[in-house]
């Protein structure tokens, strides 16, 4: 059976809808890391890589700055999803 | 004409002393050098802690703060993802054990309900938690909350009654006429006037005191943390060790010490401080070491193996302040107009209580506690 | 079958068959391939539903990035089925809203 929804999501992990993103942009939120905070867009099992070229889009349609809606969100280790047993790296300096 | 206020740091307490001043007719400027959150604040786990506060003013204000944390989601009509939650502070040797029933003799008197446990008990509170390696725990009941969705209702509660805030803006240094502060300089070079500043400024106190010559006892660790995917409940209480206390914030022995915790999405957030020395607010300091990969990863296989499965999606670290005393910066200092609000303990339980307090300051209200204890460690060189 | 048998240019290879346990319906696969490209195979285009709305999802971007293909595979759950390989004997679930750890639902 197709299940017919109105709502357009932006993040698929989270469910975040454009509507709340938008929401998000009125409130004063002007770049993907405000808009992950405020909506948890982007904070899900794909760390935003489905929805933040979508907020992008969104930030710039509504008229939000290039400067702060090109921002990109600090990539992090580990960039893509490892077990916490492979955390087991030993020897110094950073990762 | 009312009382103009520029408080900086977008942080749990800037964010709420801002709302409170907001709120009682002050004329409020928040400035920010990066984003609301951006900070300590946007790493905390958002545990509304209150054993671990210190006895005496710190545990009667945590004790006030528990009571209007609780109250916020109703007074703001907003969905904080507020719970109930225990904390359980864990014991791996004599030397901890004999800490926590010390601890909690005292806070038992002060009215904090606090159960000891020994390892069985803790099976029943904490089911998936390994006990091996443990000797006993402190039990608190307490709460957990989202605290990015605590920051932007202060701030949108804020800007309904005139907030101004300023993000992106990085205060230079504090303008003081003789002894007498008088607002805040840009990075820009604009400057702002105001009747009070405010330093909610975490880590940075210090720094941004100097100009001043004024001494802040404010030091900082290094914290770093993971988040997983997002499971079914798995964890039921906020986990950490007592060694924390015991140890990590010593003068002279340091050590490391884990934490953990279920967000309400069902995301663990495994977390571990460092040792004060290893500590830089370069750009490299704001990376995840191997260290405490390592470290985390066998606190994990040690307390809660059946999580080494689970994926890790993405890593942060952050400067935590504190101060030695554990005795938070707090009140007005020897600089007239000035008032510090930094190094507490726990943040989230405190956020209402300070914010309130900095309005009856500003409002020159009659304070109904005495701060001096949280000041006089702050002195003109 | 939705499956590709004659291609005008990829080969065509003999694969073994490997047998799957989908929420403990036994089924074939062909060894080697994704859990995804199965579960298709099998006519299966439900995967998992979501923890918010409840709404069914399946196949998305199919190369590992989206997440929305998860399913709980061999206990594990927030498995990406579309680059995780059959294997004979997997025991897969369909997840409903967040996974849990151990989740075994043989048959």
């Amino acid at each position: 059976m197709l299940v017919m929804n109105s709502k357009e999501y932006i993040c698929r992990c989270e469910e975040v809808t454009k509507e709340e993103v938008l929401q998000a942009i009125r409130e004063g939120k002007q770049t993907l890391k405000s808009i992950k905070r405020a909506t948890r867009a982007g904070m899900g099992a794909c760390q935003g890589r489905t929805c933040s070229k979508l907020i992008t889009t969104l930030l710039l349609r509504e008229g939000v700055p290039e400067e702060e809606a090109l921002e990109l969100d600090k990539a992090r280790f580990p960039l893509v999803p490892i077990p916490v047993s492979s955390l087991e790296i030993g020897g110094e300096g950073d990762v | 004409m009312s009382k103009k206020a520029i408080v900086v740091g977008g942080g749990y307490f800037g964010c709420s002393i801002a709302y409170y001043l907001a709120k009682n007719k002050i004329k409020t400027i928040l400035v920010e050098q990066n984003e609301v959150g951006s900070g300590s604040s946007g790493g905390n786990f958002g545990c509304v802690q209150v054993q671990d506060s210190e006895p005496g003013l710190s545990l009667e204000l945590t004790l006030e703060g528990y009571q209007r944390v609780q109250q916020l989601e109703k007074e703001f009509n907003l969905d904080l993802e507020y719970r109930e939650m225990g904390s359980l502070l864990i014991a791996e040797n004599e030397k901890d054990m004999s800490f926590l029933i010390e601890q909690a003799k005292i806070k038992q008197s002060w009215g904090l309900k606090i159960d000891l446990l020994d390892r069985n008990e803790l099976k029943r509170v904490e089911p998936n938690l390994s006990t091996d390696s443990i000797r006993g725990a402190s039990y608190c009941k307490q709460g957990h909350l989202n605290g990015f969705k605590l920051m932007n209702a202060f701030i949108g509660q804020g800007k309904r009654y005139g907030l101004e805030v300023w993000e992106r803006t990085k205060v230079k240094k504090v303008i003081a006429a003789g002894n007498t502060c008088k607002g805040v300089e840009l990075a820009s070079g604009e400057k702002l006037y105001g009747d009070y500043v405010i330093l909610a400024t975490g880590a940075w106190t210090k720094e941004l005191c100097k100009s001043l010559g004024l001494n802040v006892p404010i030091e900082y660790v290094k914290a770093e943390a993971f988040v997983t995917e997002q499971i079914q409940p798995f964890l039921i209480n906020y986990f950490s060790l007592a060694s924390f206390f015991t140890e990590a914030h010593g003068q002279d022995e340091t050590t490391t010490s884990f934490c953990c915790v279920q967000t309400k999405s069902g995301n663990l957030l495994l977390g571990e401080t460092s040792k004060p020395g290893l500590v830089s607010t370069e750009e490299s300091g704001t990376r995840n070491s191997r260290e405490h990969c390592l470290g985390i990863y066998q606190e994990v296989r040690k307390f809660f193996p059946s999580l080494l499965n689970l994926n890790i999606l993405r890593s942060w670290t952050t400067y935590s302040p504190y101060t030695v005393s554990h005795i938070p910066v707090f009140g007005e200092v020897e600089v007239q107009n000035l008032i510090l609000a930094a190094g507490f303990k726990s943040a989230v339980v405190l956020t209402p209580i300070v914010g309130e307090i900095v309005t009856d300051i500003v409002r020159g209200e009659r304070l109904k506690y005495d701060l001096s204890q949280f000041t006089q460690q702050s002195r003109l060189a | 079958m939705c499956r590709i048998i004659n291609h005008p240019i990829v080969e065509r290879e003999e694969r073994k068959n490997v047998t799957i346990y989908v929420d403990g319906k036994k089924l074939e696969a062909k060894e080697g391939e994704m859990i995804a490209a199965a579960l298709l195979a099998n006519n299966i285009h439900t995967f998992r539903y979501t923890k918010k709305q409840r709404e069914p999802r399946g196949i998305f971007c199919g190369i590992g990035q989206c997440n929305d293909c998860v399913m709980i595979v061999d206990g594990v759950p927030n498995t990406r089925t579309c680059v995780t390989p059959v294997r004979d004997g997997m025991v897969i679930t369909t997840q409903k809203g967040l996974g849990k750890i151990g989740d075994h639902n043989a048959l």
